[in-house]
């Protein structure tokens, strides 16, 4: 069994994950919700064979790392990390109502690595400038940070969904009856937040060292960077805005909802989007 | 007692009204305020996303041809070509840094405060307000419970040291108060880091030498590439070597490097990307790699008496032509000239003349060209042999290790920030000589994370009131057992 069919597998694993969170929480089903954390673990362990099956293959092609070096790895390894995450705090807060994002995150994110034309799941022996142990330092560190928020735009969107029903008399009832409430929710928001902004600051400097020891700059204000420092300033900003009168709850939900939009627009945008306008200043 | 902090001294007048102007005051309230913060932090991310959507380094000139004769001009005057260089971006960086400093000088004179202030007088019945508290009734008596509390509370917290109390006894826990400096700790970080880019951009250098093997050079081309800098020392390039896996994707790029001092080898090493070299504070990277003309030959036609003259022309170097008192070098090559293929530069002029001298670009692969003359001669290029050079990166930055501090400041300040806290406990055991009865009271509290600390108060508690329960009789010696056991 080659690495890639088992990882590409994690895929439907996940997705099954998120449908039994899905229907557990609609239902108000607690069995569903088991089956739903019992998958999620299962694509875990799978997954994590699949990185170590993988790093074993890249040695016996002559060429070996750590596989955290192109967007096929990326991407498995950031599904990876949000689903740790997510079952890490699930456990943490013995709640498992919370699980239909990250799931539905984690099995997207190996969808597009395993199915999409644009991303090669080929093992590359590493170009120069990736040899270097600040690669592992800085591609885990930001991929903790990611994926935390990945949990946390999850979180903000079921604490907005829950504030809109908060005039309901009967809270364990309807589709959200089974949620925490919008305080408890708020709160989980914030420890993620904390945790990825953490984890990404980070990351920021791991790359700045990195980019120092490998170009002499440890800034450059390239297009990837700076998307990164933006992401860090609206994180920053959710982390300072709750002690402003007013912010705590649904403003700061937004901007979390806003940072993961950054997260995302780093990690794909600034590879599909800004690479003509980046050649092109460069001409 | 006073705080005597020099901090302080300097805080205090900013901070009493009569210290400070109206207008003065007007503008520090201004400074310390939150909602600046965040206003600069999103002002700061929006320019951001400006600077990465606009060209940057784009020319006035491609600016007009992509955005037309009016909106041109204006993203230029704007600065919006060069934002992250630009004075408005730095003024954003230079407003939040003033942010920073006015926050701190505000709040860290409270908090120090805080962890100067010794244990205030204290108040037993005061515990029962606290929002975290409990109180267990024991049958015990007054002696076996208190030795009981205080061996579980000591081995769930740690040390305790008793305070005084007008009834019963009474004891404290504390720690992590000084976490609460932390924060501060994380916003100086970020005033080292930004003072650290400052040191560097004013006093530090960035820029390039391209070297062929065997070649040396002192000549730093300066980044923008208008100006040159001279090193006190010269480095040779004696090696440089690429190889490439199988794939055919690059593998290493090597550059065996000599630093020249006074016509004398002091140093030498091999750079390779991730791996520079220092010498004297000025670090040497392997940044990329390409080919330059090493020479050519050529063959001059006299155009009247059809007479052929045959040279090898070294690359910038001045060769006298045989029976004429003209001299020629080849100033420039390039391996695509506007799509006619490889062509040399060739510069033509009279021996102490240097001033006149005319150039013409003379198209390699194209030998039939009727362009390809200087002065009386047709030109034909025989042969041109190149070779490798090493592009070298080569800065100064001397503010670097402040940003290495405060990147190490930064992360472990918001670590600790984050994950640790500032908790306080007390315990107080009253005997309630009416009910014949003693009461122990819990009350705790931490500044951060407190659902943590509520876990923990509570587990202490579930703990106390079964170990209360449990001991049958206060005669059994179970209690001189647990006073042993402490
Ligand atoms: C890039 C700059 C900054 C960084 C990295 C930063 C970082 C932090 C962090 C990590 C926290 C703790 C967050 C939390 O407890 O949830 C914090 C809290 C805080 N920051 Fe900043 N900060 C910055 C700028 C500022 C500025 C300019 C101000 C000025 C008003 C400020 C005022 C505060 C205040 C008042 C708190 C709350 C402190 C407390 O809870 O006791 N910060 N900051």
């Amino acid at each position: 069994m080659t690495s890639s069919f088992l990882l590409s597998l994690t895929t439907f694993v996940f997705l099954f994950s998120a449908i039994f969170y899905l229907s557990g929480t609609i239902f108000r089903f607690q069995p569903l919700l088991k089956a739903g954390a019992f998958a999620g673990w299962a694509a875990l362990i799978a997954q994590t064979a699949g990185i170590g099956l993988r790093w074993a293959e890249s040695y016996r092609m002559g060429y070996g790392h750590i596989p955290l070096a192109d967007m096929y790895e990326s991407l498995v390894f950031a599904s990876w990390a949000i689903m740790v995450i997510y079952l890490v705090f699930e456990w943490r807060i013995g709640q498992r109502t919370l699980g239909v994002f990250p799931a539905l995150f984690s099995s997207l994110a190996m969808a597009y690595a395993s199915f999409s034309k644009g991303v090669d799941s080929k093992i590359q022996p590493l170009v120069p400038a990736l040899k270097s142990n600040w690669l592992i330092a800085h591609v885990v560190t930001c991929f903790l940070g990611y994926s935390a928020f990945a949990v946390s735009f999850g979180l903000s969107a079921l604490y907005l969904a829950r504030r809109k029903h908060t005039e309901n008399p009967n809270p364990q009832s309807g589709v959200l009856g089974l949620l925490p409430s919008a305080s408890q929710l708020e709160w989980f928001n914030y420890q993620m937040v904390l945790f990825g902004f953490l984890w990404l600051s980070v990351g920021i400097i791991t790359g700045a060292v990195w980019a120092n020891s490998a170009w002499g700059t440890y800034w450059s204000w390239d297009p990837k960077e700076t998307w990164s420092l933006i992401t860090w300033l609206i994180y920053a900003a959710v982390l300072h805005a709750r002690n402003l009168k007013g912010w705590k709850g649904q403003k700061t939900a937004w901007l979390s909802i806003i940072g993961f939009g950054c997260v995302l627009f780093t990690y794909f945008g600034v590879n599909f989007l800004l690479s003509g306008l980046h050649s092109y200043a460069r001409q | 007692m006073r705080v005597t902090l020099p901090i302080l001294i300097f805080a205090k007048p900013l901070e009493s009204k009569y210290g400070m102007s109206k207008e003065t005051n007007a503008v520090f309230r201004l400074l310390t305020s939150l909602k600046l913060t965040l206003v600069l932090f999103l002002l700061l991310a929006a320019a951001s996303v400006l600077g990465t959507i606009l060209p940057q380094g784009a020319n006035p000139a491609d600016l007009k041809a992509h955005f037309g004769p009016t909106l041109g001009p204006l993203l230029e005057t704007l600065q919006l070509n060069d934002l992250f260089h630009s004075a408005w971006f730095s003024g954003l960086l230079l407003l939040l840094g003033a942010n920073l400093v006015a926050c701190t000088l505000d709040r860290l004179p409270k908090t120090v405060r805080i962890l100067r202030k010794p244990q205030a007088a204290f108040d037993s019945r005061k515990l029962s307000n606290f929002s975290l508290s409990r109180a267990i009734a024991t049958t015990l008596p007054f002696e076996t419970t208190r030795s009981l509390v205080e061996s579980v509370v000591g081995q769930a917290f740690g040390q305790m040291s008793p305070i005084e109390s007008d009834a019963g006894f009474c004891t404290f826990h504390e720690s992590g108060r000084w976490t609460r400096l932390m924060v501060h700790v994380a916003h100086l970080s970020v005033l080292v880091i930004l003072v650290g880019a400052l040191v560097g951009s004013f006093l530090g250098f960035k820029g390039n030498i391209n070297l062929g093997e065997g070649q040396t050079s002192d000549t730093v081309m300066l980044a923008g590439g208008k100006s040159a800098l001279k090193l006190p020392f010269s480095l040779r390039c004696d090696k440089f070597t690429v190889s490439f896996y199988n794939t055919g994707a690059p593998k290493e790029y090597k550059s065996d490097l000599a630093v020249i001092e006074n016509g004398r080898k002091v140093f030498s090493r091999s750079i390779l990307v991730n791996h520079p070299l220092t010498f004297r504070g000025i670090t040497f990277y392997q940044s990329t790699y390409g080919t330059v003309l090493k020479q050519a030959a050529i063959e001059l036609t006299d155009k009247k008496s059809g007479k052929k003259i045959e040279l090898v022309l070294p690359f910038q170097q001045p060769v006298t032509i045989p029976g004429d008192d003209h001299l020629l070098f080849i100033a420039d090559y390039q391996e695509d000239f506007m799509g006619f293929g490889r062509a040399i530069e060739l510069a033509y002029g009279k021996v102490g003349q240097q001033k006149d001298f005319s150039a013409r670009w003379i198209l390699v692969d194209k030998p039939t060209f009727h362009g390809n003359l200087i002065g009386n001669y047709l030109v034909h290029v025989t042969r041109a042999e190149k070779t490798r050079f090493t592009g070298i990166e080569v800065k100064k930055d001397p503010g670097v290790w402040l940003v290495w501090v405060g990147f190490i400041l930064l992360t472990v300040a918001i670590g600790l920030t984050f994950y640790s806290s500032h908790k306080k406990l007390w315990v107080c055991i009253e005997p309630d000589e009416k009910r014949k009865k003693t009461i122990v009271t819990l009350a705790g509290r931490a500044n951060r994370n407190p659902h943590l600390f509520e876990e923990k108060f509570e587990h202490l508690r579930a703990t106390l009131e079964l170990r209360l329960k449990e001991l049958p009789s206060p005669k059994e010696g179970a209690s001189d057992k647990d006073i042993k056991g402490l």
